[in-house]
Parts: C-alpha cells; sequence; structure tokens
C-alpha cells in the first residue's frame, strides 16, 4: 500500500527532475512545492494517527 | 530582533505569560521577542518544556494540539490574550476549539515569498469578500500573519475568498488568488505561502500629487481628462474590424506612459473608480495595463477586455488591445522614417525627390511601370527638398499593396534625388522595413558641370 511518505517521495523526484527542464517556469514548480507540502502534512497526520493507535493497544 | 524559532530564546513571565485561571496565553514584546514575533510550533515546543518543569501548570489541561509543525489546536479552552499576542504569532495556523471540541475560530498563517522593494513601508492590503474592503497587514514588509478565517463558530466565515495586493506608488504591482491560484475549495488553519513582491516601475515617472493635486480625482494635466468606465460591452474600430470591449480608458490624448500612470494612480484609490453608473473600488479592481518594454498591452480581467479612447496617435504602433474574447488586437503597423538630404541637395533651390519601389508586383523602377510609394495617407512620396536637411515620411507597412505587391513585408525602394545649380542626380536603395526609424539618405555630388546661361 502507498502510503503518504511514498506519495512525498515520489513527488519529489518529480520536482527535482522539473528542476532541470529549461522550459518550466517557476510557477509551476511552486505549484509542485504546494503538492509536496500538503502530501507532506498529510503524512504527518497519518503518522501521529499510527501512533496514537500504537500507544492505544 | 530576529523571529524566536528556539524555545530557550523564551521565558515565562517575561515573552509568555500563561494564565490557567484565565486559560489564556499572553506574549509580550521587549526581552527576546519583538514585532518579528515567534513561530508557533516554538511557541508550542516553549509550552511543552514549561508545563514538563513548571510544578503549577501541570495541574492544569494542556493548551495545544499539534497536527502538523504548521498546523495546531487550541483545545481545553485555552486562548491567546488579545489581537495583540496572535499578532505575534508566525509560520502556523490554528483553531480555537471549546472545552466539547467545537470549532470557535480559525486563524490561517500567510507567509509571502519574494521581496519588497521597501520592507520598511511597503504594505501589502487582502480582500477577504467579494466587494469587500481592502484589510492592511499588520506590519509593512514581507507578510507572515496569523488571518482569522472563521468565526463565532461559523457566523463568520471568511474561508472561500481570499486575494492580496501589493500597490504602492512608483512600484511594479503585485496580486495573488490565493483560493484559484493554489487549487483550493476552502481555507483551513495552517500555513499558505503564496509568491508576493513588488520592484521599481520605471514608467511611473510622476508623483501622486502631479496627477492629483489635494483631491481625490485627477486634476493635473493631462491627467484631468483621464477616465476608466465599465461597460456591458461596445465595439471599437481596430485596422477596419470592429472588436468588442468591456472596459474603456480615455486616454486624453496622454502618451502611452501617462495613460498608464493615471490607471496605476486609480488602482490605488479607495474610492470608486468607474466613470460609468456602476461602481468599481480602485484598491482592489483588477489590473488594467502592463508595460512589456515601450509597448503598453490591456489585460483581460473577468469583466471583459481593455481598451484605450483617445490615445496619442504617435503610440499607436505600441499599443495592444486585448478584446473580450481575450485576444490581443494591434491597428495596422505605421512604419515611419526620415529622408535625409546633403547639403549639395539642401542648397539647391530646385531640388527634388522622388521615392519609388524597387519592385512594386512586377513593376520595376527603370521601366515604364515603376510606381511611387504612397505614405499611410496615400500620398505618394516625393517634392521639392525645399532647403531641408530632413523630411519625414509614414508608410502603411500592414496594408499597402501598391502594385499587388504582398502587404506586411519590407518594401525595397529606389530613391531618387536631382537639383541642377549644386546638386547631381543620385539614386540610393533599401527597404523600408517595419520600424519607426526608416531612414533615406541622399547623398548628391557637388555639380560642377551644369550651366543654363
Amino acid at each position: 500500500m502507498e502510503t503518504k511518505i511514498d506519495k512525498s517521495i515520489e513527488i519529489l523526484r518529480e520536482l527535482q527532475t522539473l528542476l532541470f527542464d529549461d522550459a518550466i517556469e517557476s510557477k509551476e514548480l511552486f505549484q509542485v512545492t504546494l503538492r509536496l507540502q500538503d502530501t507532506l502534512d498529510e503524512a504527518s497526520v497519518e503518522y501521529n494517527q499510527f501512533l496514537k493507535e500504537k500507544n492505544n493497544k | 530582533m530576529t523571529k524566536i524559532v528556539d524555545p530557550s530564546d523564551l521565558g515565562q513571565g517575561t515573552e509568555v505569560i500563561f494564565d490557567p485561571t484565565g486559560k489564556t496565553i499572553r506574549l509580550i514584546t521587549g526581552g527576546t521577542l519583538s514585532d518579528d514575533g515567534v513561530t508557533l510550533q516554538c511557541l508550542y515546543s516553549f509550552t511543552k518544556e514549561e508545563w514538563k518543569d513548571d510544578t503549577d501548570l501541570i495541574k492544569f489541561s494542556f493548551p495545544f494540539e499539534g497536527i502538523t509543525a504548521e498546523q495546531f489546536e487550541l483545545i481545553n479552552g485555552w486562548d491567546f490574550y488579545g489581537q495583540y499576542s496572535r499578532q505575534l504569532i508566525r509560520d502556523g495556523g490554528w483553531a480555537l476549539k471549546n472545552t466539547t471540541g467545537g470549532t470557535v475560530e480559525e486563524y490561517m498563517n500567510l507567509t509571502t515569498l519574494g521581496s519588497f522593494n521597501d520592507s520598511l513601508n511597503d504594505r501589502a492590503y487582502y480582500q477577504q469578500v467579494l466587494d469587500g474592503a481592502a484589510i492592511d497587514t499588520v506590519y509593512p514588509g514581507e507578510v507572515n500573519q496569523a488571518i482569522l478565517i472563521y468565526a463565532n463558530y461559523g457566523a463568520e466565515n471568511y474561508k472561500s475568498y481570499f486575494k492580496i495586493y501589493l500597490r504602492e506608488q512608483g512600484k511594479i504591482y503585485d496580486f495573488y488568488d490565493l483560493i484559484t491560484e493554489q487549487n483550493l475549495t476552502v481555507l483551513t488553519y495552517k500555513k499558505y505561502a503564496l509568491p508576493l513582491s513588488n520592484s521599481e516601475d520605471l514608467k511611473i515617472t510622476h508623483e501622486d500629487w502631479q496627477i492629483a493635486s489635494g483631491s481625490t480625482v485627477p486634476n493635473m494635466e493631462p491627467y484631468n481628462g483621464m477616465s476608466i468606465t465599465w461597460t456591458t460591452g461596445d465595439t471599437r474600430d481596430i485596422g477596419g474590424t470592429g472588436y468588442t470591449f468591456s472596459i474603456f480608458i480615455d486616454g486624453s490624448g496622454g502618451t502611452a506612459e501617462q495613460i498608464y500612470e493615471f490607471v496605476q494612480w486609480s488602482l490605488r484609490q479607495d474610492i470608486d473608480i468607474d466613470a460609468g453608473t456602476g461602481s468599481v473600488t480602485g484598491q482592489t479592481a483588477e489590473e488594467l495595463l502592463q508595460f512589456i518594454g515601450d509597448t503598453l498591452k490591456t489585460l483581460y480581467t473577468t469583466d471583459g477586455g481593455v481598451y484605450i479612447d483617445n490615445f496619442l496617435e504617435a503610440d499607436t504602433n505600441r499599443l495592444q488591445f486585448t478584446d473580450d474574447t481575450n485576444t490581443i488586437r494591434t491597428f495596422p503597423y505605421v512604419a515611419t522614417g526620415n529622408l535625409l538630404f546633403n547639403d549639395n541637395l539642401v542648397n539647391d533651390a530646385v531640388a527634388r525627390y522622388w521615392v519609388f519601389f524597387t519592385n512594386a508586383g512586377g513593376n520595376a523602377w527603370n521601366t515604364p511601370d515603376a510606381i511611387l510609394i504612397q505614405d499611410n495617407d496615400d500620398n505618394n512620396i516625393m517634392g521639392y527638398v525645399s532647403g531641408r536637411t530632413s523630411v519625414s515620411f509614414s508608410f502603411d507597412y500592414d496594408n499597402n499593396s501598391q502594385g499587388g505587391r504582398t502587404p506586411g513585408t519590407e518594401a525595397a525602394y529606389t530613391a531618387i534625388a536631382i537639383g541642377l545649380s549644386t546638386g547631381q542626380y543620385v539614386s540610393t536603395t533599401g527597404s523600408i522595413t517595419r520600424t519607426t526609424a526608416n531612414v533615406i539618405n541622399f547623398v548628391a555630388a557637388l555639380e560642377r558641370n551644369y550651366s543654363n546661361p
């Protein structure tokens, strides 16, 4: 199952590739960083939930 | 001082006061805390340390629930002590929960990326509802502050609209529509980063008082004759075709730069700037014009395209109009230039000149079919030098089809001049190009042999 961390890494790789694309505009790159940020936020929440469930066992 | 990010820089009783009875957290400037503020993550971390070590505080419920490093909840009835404390929070949004977990308020954090030209004075402002008032940011300079987006259990809700503007005199304007640009449905209590910056605008060379002196309306020449009118649509003829526009700027015969100055000035006014029957507040109106190099382009807005009436004729070639279909329209290009005559022609009282097409659709010079080039007013480019060192000319570059030539292409010419007593016969060749700097140079040798006793 793909976790939010996996998804974040996937977006990070996409960003790294785009960084060396001469035709890319900063505005487009910024949109990718926003997606990365959102996914990292979700990963953080997901991890907190995981810890809570673990503690409650 | 700088923004505090290390909890070790905070002290209980100096920068932070916890009131477990009133359930408030109060931030106080002085000590290490300045108007640069403290990150919410840092405050959360400091609170944890205090709760761990303070034998009094540990008796009370903990104030925070951390969601992410930039998103927190104030729980168990805790809240910040007053607006001033909230204004010192950086890099994080929060929700205020009541003791049963209901959401009372939400604050987002807004952080701008990029530099302001003058961080001490340039101040952004934002709008939270359609047609709502412009609200100044708390501090000038790059923004990092909390903004209320949900209050009174939802009786006030500003989560679906947020636009921010940066408009300063003599600076290039900037704007950001957070919801649209970041594809958001609604805002939430987290940090939003967005690009917003400005720099000097070299096309603005007049101060506000040179446009409107002691008045809320322009009262200085030529700006006092200018206006902007929002309509439901009207047509304008450009190059023989009618196009529909919805916003009309009356340029009052001013230069492109002056019209731009007037419009930019108007877009900083907190009054109705619509000369028509509607009402449009300048501060929050959409931008209408943009200079690209020396070309002034009108912009497409949610109200439609923008046209400029009564512009200076000499500016025709450097104006671009975006119509209601979001298509750029330009007038046919009028190339201009100068014919230059040397002294031998200038001093010759009867010297004359002619400018022919070298070959217009097969009508070549040096044949009986040679065609004189017509200027933009359909007059042949020919005449007497009459002692002048230069004569200006125009050419309808995009439409001239004399002799069946292809319009919109360079016009190869053969230009002739001849005098009698001082100027010999001279011919010169070249091309009229899509520019306003064409030069046809006549250099006639000194006449030594002409005699008419």
